[in-house]
């Protein structure tokens, strides 16, 4: 049940030309995340593997890789739905966990600098708020779903 | 016993000028509707019911609707052309199949 | 039963293989008694010279008119049979070896019975053969080749070396072809200069070769043998403004098109810069510039080549241009030739260099050439004449940054344009990558039109080695319609006009194109475009058309006589209609290897499952029959394009038929048999004679 959210056909046609990582963003600042390699990895069987790992949490989703793939693969496709099988088996990155948190606290991903403020005031704009009980309800109704 | 094109079936014999129907149909009743491309009959009343176009049509898509005071609703009339020979099956209200075969005479 | 005749029933025991199956005596003693057998005789070997000379006397003696023999299959001693003094035409074969002893080697009384049975039809069919000759029709000793590359310009000296007449058609101004423009050849790093040159200094020297540059075809009408094509001259215009387009007309009696191909623009790749950033060229460019001027080599000195620019690739050109690997590493050869101290990059996704050009590749990693598996995503300005190239090396595992003068698109190969326009000219058929269609993998040069051919790139991806040898065969072909005459067996259909109601079914469904309407608007069949395959026969509605060795009326008849008990009562018959390219030579197969089937299957062979009409299908039904089975080739490897794809339709008129009549749509049944599915022919008809005794007989069997 889990492989049918991947589709395997186009998979099949990958034959590693490997412009999907010559073009990524992300294996350009870390180059242990390779696109063309984790596609392999996933015909070869090694789905644990990828599940259990950091690397598919490092896609940016900026689809430069699907738009070149001259097999018209959706790498990043793939790679979203490689995600949802490792949350639906319980794994998450610790990067998402911690933005989670982040997320949480402050109702933001970034920290808010006193420059920030300050630019705000002068705008006649209020500060910018800490917390937020939306981000909250959004987490409490969709940890209830899954 | 006017004949109903069934719509599925029937090709417009592709989309040439004369739909062989068209052709056989002494009355010149039958024809291609220009716009679904299908075959239909002009005016119903003036068939004469000879059955022609339903053994002519290489679909089958011709039907005879059987006048409900000859057979009602369960009523059918199904010709099977041979090239010497015709097999006619009829049904009638009961629901009770007979077949008879003809040799025609259209030999060349 | 139609008028007697004087037939000759010859039974062959084949030294005894067949007698110790089949009762031949009795079969003897029944067929004498049949109207209109003159003698029955069984022989030990019908095939021997004294079988041949026996029969041979008794046709001169007894004045027979047709002759049965009863033997093995009609593919086998086709050449012994072919000469007993009489019509081909009038001699029928019955398979009662391949078809019969040998697969109901189990159950001898049976085997006799339906022995008797397959006699009883085919001596039916005899009785109504007609003697047919084979037509000679003049034909024009004169080729008409049209492109003027480098396998355009090679057929034509191919034809011209015998003595028939070439016309040479060429768009451009000057012959030669996209080749004549390049630097090198490879294996062997030849300049085009040398061979082609010599090329054409034949042509100009060739008496019989007359070459029309700066024309095109604008029509093309006629059959093989007697092509009729306009040739349009564009005009010079350099005297008289106003001068028009030359035109002129050519007869031809074979055409071949040699229309080559067009470097695939990449500028749709937008992440390549093509158009937009400087040093950025395509290897035909490259090709083009080595030529024009040496110095172009030495310019810069450092150049990546970007293989697979279009080609394998879904949202270009799907299919790989096959010569690109070549290209570029001979590119990147002169290169290093040039300069030693070239740094030459070769980013690549498969390197493809086949047979013995494996040896160009060594020589080129060799040379120093760098080679990376990698596709660069996109190329970036990094500084004037500097393009920076960001590459994921798949091997090393890790990113390499390469900084070059010069990018090289090794960019694919697409067929001509010129391919489409022709294509609605002439008609020939294309396939989805606009390469011309042959549709038989065992004959490349065909086109689906008889007597043209297709020659080189506009057939499909090629080098110049490939392409001149593609010329050679498409030339050979041609020369079987260049003799002056041309000889059509006279398989092909006749058409009877009494029967004919216009519905053009005929025209649409051959494969061939090769109907056509006269002057009456009649359909018509060109004998020389016609390859006798039957669709025509099995789509007209009215069963106007019938073949040259099977007619409509032959078949009625057939189903008439047809004995359909002849297993006793309670076994149904079955009548199969066997295609003659896979399914009846896979079904002849059955004995030898030791596959057997129930002997309730008669099988009738046809050139094609499409030659089934859906009325004979019908009439044996209604006649008593208890199942038709027809099997053809796999849909794609039908040799007739669309043959088993047609029948599968007719059929399912059929069944629907059936339905309506109250009669069980299974009784008609289409297989798929390829030529060694032997076993799955054994299977089919073994399934089938089970269903069919569950449903019982046909309920329009008493008659």
């Amino acid at each position: 049940m889990d492989s049918e959210l991947i589709d395997r056909e186009k998979l099949k046609c990958c034959h590693h030309c490997g412009k999907c990582s010559s073009g990524c963003e992300p294996n350009r600042l870390d180059p242990s995340f390779q696109p063309h390699q984790i596609l392999h990895l996933i015909g070869v069987g090694a789905l644990d593997e990828l599940l259990t790992g950091d690397a598919i949490w490092k896609c940016t989703t900026c689809f430069t890789c699907s738009e070149r793939c001259p097999q018209g693969i959706a790498v990043t496709d793939i790679l979203w739905r490689l995600r949802a099988l490792a949350f639906r088996s319980g794994r998450t990155s610790e990067l998402l966990a911690a933005q989670k948190d982040v997320l949480l606290k402050t109702g933001r991903l970034y920290a808010a600098s006193p420059l920030d403020n300050k630019k705000r005031e002068k705008a006649g704009l209020p500060p910018l708020p800490e917390g937020s009980s939306l981000v909250a309800r959004i987490f409490k109704v969709s940890d209830e779903d899954e | 016993m006017p004949p109903y094109v069934v719509k599925d079936k029937c090709d417009g014999c592709k989309g040439k000028e004369e739909p062989l129907c068209e052709q056989i149909c002494i009355g010149d009743l039958m024809t291609l509707n220009p716009d679904t491309g299908k075959a239909y009959c002009r005016s119903l009343r003036d068939c004469w019911d000879c059955m022609s176009c339903t053994k002519i049509c290489p679909k089958g898509a011709i039907e005879q609707r059987i006048p409900y005071q000859l057979g009602y609703h369960g009523a059918k009339l199904i010709p099977m052309m041979g090239t010497d020979s015709i097999t006619w099956t009829c049904v009638d209200i009961n629901g009770k199949v007979e077949r008879f075969s003809f040799r025609t005479r259209n030999k060349k | 039963m139609s008028d007697e005749g004087k037939i000759g029933v010859y039974l062959c025991a084949c030294e005894g293989e067949i007698e110790k199956v089949i009762a031949l005596d009795s079969l003897v003693r029944e067929a004498s008694a049949w109207p209109g057998v003159t003698t029955v005789r069984k022989d030990s070997s019908l095939c021997s010279e004294r079988g041949i000379r026996t029969i041979r006397e008794e046709v001169k003696k007894l004045g027979l008119d047709r002759v049965l023999i009863a033997a093995c299959s009609a593919s086998l001693k086709m050449k012994e049979f072919s000469d007993l003094g009489i019509n081909k035409y009038l001699v029928e074969r019955v398979n009662i070896r391949e078809q019969c002893s040998r697969v109901h080697s189990d159950n001898p009384e049976n085997a006799t019975k339906k022995a008797g049975a397959m006699l009883g039809i085919f001596l039916e069919k005899a009785r109504r053969s007609k003697a047919l000759e084979p037509v000679t029709v003049p034909a024009v000793k004169t080729a008409l080749v049209v492109g003027g590359g480098v396998a355009g310009i090679n057929a034509a000296l191919d034809i011209a070396g015998t003595d028939a007449e070439v016309f040479l058609v060429e768009k451009k101004p000057v012959l030669g072809g996209n080749v004549a423009e390049f630097h090198r050849y490879f294996p062997r790093m030849c300049p085009p200069s040398c061979g082609l040159e010599l090329l054409l200094s034949r042509i100009e020297s060739a008496p019989r070769i007359h070459v029309l540059t700066s024309s095109e075809i604008s029509a093309l009408s006629g059959s093989p043998g007697n092509f009729s094509v306009t040739i349009k001259a564009a005009s010079t215009g350099v005297t008289n403004l106003n001068e028009q387009d030359r035109v002129s007309t050519v007869k031809a009696g074979a055409v071949i098109l040699a229309t080559g191909w067009e470097p695939y623009d990449p500028t749709p790749l937008t992440e390549y810069g093509y158009g937009r950033l400087d040093h950025v060229i395509t290897n035909v460019e490259f090709e083009k510039r080595a030529r024009e001027r040496k110095e172009f080599l030495r310019e810069v000195r450092s150049t990546a080549f970007i293989q697979c620019v279009g080609s394998r690739d879904e949202r270009h050109l799907p299919y790989c241009s096959d010569v690109c690997c070549m290209v570029s590493i001979k590119q990147a050869l002169s290169l290093k030739e040039a300069d030693s101290e070239h740094d030459v990059r070769i980013f690549y996704n498969d390197i493809r260099t086949p047979g013995e050009y494996e040896e160009l590749y060594r020589q080129a990693r060799k040379s120093g050439i760098t080679f990376i598996k990698g596709i660069p995503s996109e190329l970036r300005q990094e500084a004037p004449g500097k393009i920076a190239v960001s590459v994921f090396d798949t091997v090393a595992g890790r990113r390499t940054e390469n900084t070059v003068d010069r990018v090289v698109l090794a960019t694919g190969m697409r067929s001509s344009q010129g391919n489409s326009g022709l294509n609605a000219k002439i008609g020939i058929v294309l396939n989805k990558n606009n390469f011309i269609e042959s549709h038989l993998q065992c004959h490349p040069q065909d086109t689906q039109r008889a007597g043209i051919f297709s020659a080189g790139c506009c057939r499909a991806p090629m080098d110049v080695s490939r392409s001149i040898e593609s010329a050679g065969s498409a030339a050979i072909k041609a020369l079987q319609f260049l003799k002056g005459e041309i000889t059509v067996s006279p398989d092909y259909p006749v058409v009877n006009i009494l029967k004919c109601d216009h519905c053009k079914r005929c025209m649409e469904e051959c494969p061939f194109k090769a109907y056509s309407l006269d002057e009456k608007q009649f359909p018509k069949v060109d004998i020389t475009k016609c390859r006798a395959c039957g669709i025509c026969m099995g789509s007209c509605p009215l069963g106007a058309i019938s073949l040259g060795e099977l007619s409509i009326e032959q078949l009625s008849g057939m189903l008439d006589v047809l004995d359909k008990s002849y297993l006793g009562d309670d076994e149904p018959v079955i009548l199969g209609f066997l295609c003659k390219n896979d399914a009846y030579r896979a079904a002849d197969d059955a004995g030898l290897k030791g596959v057997s089937y129930p002997p309730n299957l008669i099988s009738i062979m046809v050139p094609c499952s499409g030659a089934v009409n859906g009325m004979i299908i019908s009439e044996a039904i209604s006649k008593g029959v208890d199942g038709i089975l027809i099997a053809g080739c796999p849909d794609d490897q039908c040799h007739y394009v669309q043959g088993s794809a047609l029948a599968k339709t007719r059929l399912a008129d059929v069944s629907n038929k059936l339905k309506e009549m109250y009669i069980e749509p299974e009784r008609v049944r289409f297989v798929n048999i390829s030529r060694d599915e032997t076993e799955k022919f054994a299977e089919t008809v073994k399934e089938y004679v089970a269903e069919l005794k569950k449903l019982g007989r046909n309920p329009l069997r008493i008659q």
